[in-house]
């Protein structure tokens, strides 16, 4: 059985201190459902992806918390954690349960209060998806596993800073038309590389901001919808999701991420397709470095040929591979545990054509989903529905 | 909060006599308290006496940080890896920077009970 994408949305991303994880959740939902056709009595399961709630905000149980708000509350919820990955994955998860029928209508989706919070809590919250024992408690952040990768992957391939802040400016100019996204200026090379230094050789500027956000979408058979009358215009052709080590130290490459490798052959293999098919993409840019990585595990890059893609255009909206128009996590924002919804959110736009940086005749898109610092990876393949 | 496994780790490094884990069956590597392989999946590694010096693999400098280390910035963080084959995460001691390649020392601090941090000095 098919699943396809009914409808799908996002709040603003950003600072919202007069709201709440079950306010923000509820727009989504409510704006995705209102999308699909389907009234809020179709749902019958939810789930969330969160990351946090229980750390920052005392709330655990947000499966059932945003069903009840949502105003289905006798359906069936869970929460899916798996650090960044959450709602990548909280996404598999639903399709699989429509592939094997046990729903016809789940709304799925992630959310993340983060703002409020302080940065030093956030920072020790975020360092929960990493090894406590051998990475938190010799004061390893989450930027600094990634100044690790960095660092390993230049002296490895020669790659520059300039090349990394070339990402930074893509990835910001595309912010620029998004209108939910969190940062809408321009940035230059030169404002990357001059930002303060947080874990060389990555800067301020090569890391994602704190975001408060939701994004849901809603998953239905195909067979269902066409009971009903509806014609989705996505569909989700293919999906993987793999894991690796927690510890950066456990593995044999540090610039490497071989969960999202595993997880992309997955989803290209269930989707029949190559990463050469692949029109539009959106991948975890956490930190530059991220983006190198995603789009070497993905194929469209060989190993230590990545860094050179957005220094040389290839992954600009018009270019030959288009990488993270909606501004990806470094521009559009990280609201951690929504974020792979929020990237399944953007390439539906694409793929029905109404993207505020619209790809020419994008068929085929792709969701790249990282937890931790690679300890979890979910990919998804889109397909519009002809 | 540090679990036992891990105090009984950093006090083996602190009195000199530092243990990895490796794999009765197949030989993978690792650190306590991992008793499956990951390699191979049998629940066969044991203990085995560690060198205690290290190669640089990479390094950083931490400048932003969890509310733990708050107020003991910059520092640098290393992953060091090991003749035997395993990879340790650790804090710079001795110099302000490193390079990779560059031989360093395993050691611990004790920050306060039950509370230590492994530390790699310069060779
Ligand atoms: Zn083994």
């Amino acid at each position: 059985m098919t699943v396809a994408i009914a409808g799908a949305a996002s709040t603003k991303f950003g600072k919202h201190p007069d709201s709440s994880a079950r306010q923000l959740f509820r727009d989504a939902a409510e704006d995705a459902i209102d999308r699909s056709s389907l009234a809020v009595g179709d749902v019958e399961a939810v789930y969330v992806g969160n990351f946090m709630g229980a750390l920052t905000d005392d709330q655990g149980h947000m499966g059932a918390l945003m069903a009840d708000y949502v105003g289905v509350p006798e359906a069936m919820s869970t929460t899916v954690e798996s650090a960044c990955a959450s709602a990548g994955a909280a996404v598999r998860q639903a399709t699989q349960a429509i592939e094997a029928g046990v729903h016809d209508v789940a709304l799925v989706g992630g959310v993340e209060i983060m703002f409020s919070t302080g940065i030093e809590k956030i920072t020790d919250a975020l360092a929960n998806a990493a090894d406590n024992e051998y990475e938190n408690e010799v004061g390893l952040t989450f930027p600094g596993i990634y100044g690790l990768m960095a660092s390993d992957y230049m002296t490895e391939f020669g790659a520059t800073s300039e090349q990394l802040a070339a990402i930074t400016v893509k990835n910001r100019e595309n912010g620029v038309s998004n209108p939910i996204s969190q940062f809408q200026e321009e940035v230059t090379v030169e404002e990357v590389l001059e930002a303060r230094p947080i874990a060389p050789p990555l800067g301020m500027m090569d890391c994602c901001p704190i975001t408060d956000g939701a994004s849901a979408v809603v998953l239905v058979s195909e067979t269902h919808a066409q009971e009903r009358d509806r014609s989705p215009a996505v569909r989700i052709a293919g999906s993987g999701h793999a894991g690796d080590t927690i510890a950066l130290q456990d593995r044999a490459e540090l610039a490497r991420t071989t969960a999202a490798e595993r997880a992309a052959e997955q989803a290209y293999e269930a989707a029949g397709i190559t990463p050469d098919d692949v029109d539009v993409s959106e991948v975890h840019d956490c930190f530059t470095i991220a983006e190198v990585l995603a789009v070497e595990s993905l194929g469209f890059y060989e190993r230590g040929e990545g860094a050179s893609a957005a220094a040389n255009g290839e992954t600009a909206v018009d270019g030959r591979r288009p990488v993270n128009t909606s501004g990806g996590l470094i521009a559009k924002g990280h609201p951690v545990g929504a974020t792979g919804a929020a990237q399944i959110v953007e390439i539906v736009k694409q793929l029905e054509g109404r993207h505020p940086n619209q790809v020419d005749d994008a068929e085929i898109g792709l969701t790249h989903n990282v937890g931790g610092s690679g300890a979890s990876a979910v990919v998804h393949v889109l397909e519009a529905i002809a | 909060m540090t679990a036992p496994w891990h105090v009984e780790f950093l006090k083996a490094i602190d009195v000199g006599e530092p243990i990895y884990r490796r794999c009765g069956a197949c030989d993978a590597v690792g650190w306590p308290p991992r008793r499956s392989c990951p390699e191979c999946g049998e629940p066969e590694m044991v203990d085995a006496p560690l060198s205690t010096r290290a190669s640089v693999v990479s390094h950083t400098e931490i400048t932003a940080t969890i509310p733990k280390f708050s107020g003991e910035t910059p520092y640098t963080v290393l992953i060091a890896e090991f003749e035997e084959g395993v990879r340790l995460t650790g804090q710079l001691r001795g110099e302000e920077t490193i390079d990779r390649g560059d031989d360093v020392e395993l050691g611990v601090e004790r920050r306060d009970e039950d509370d230590w941090i492994v530390t790699f000095t310069p060779a």
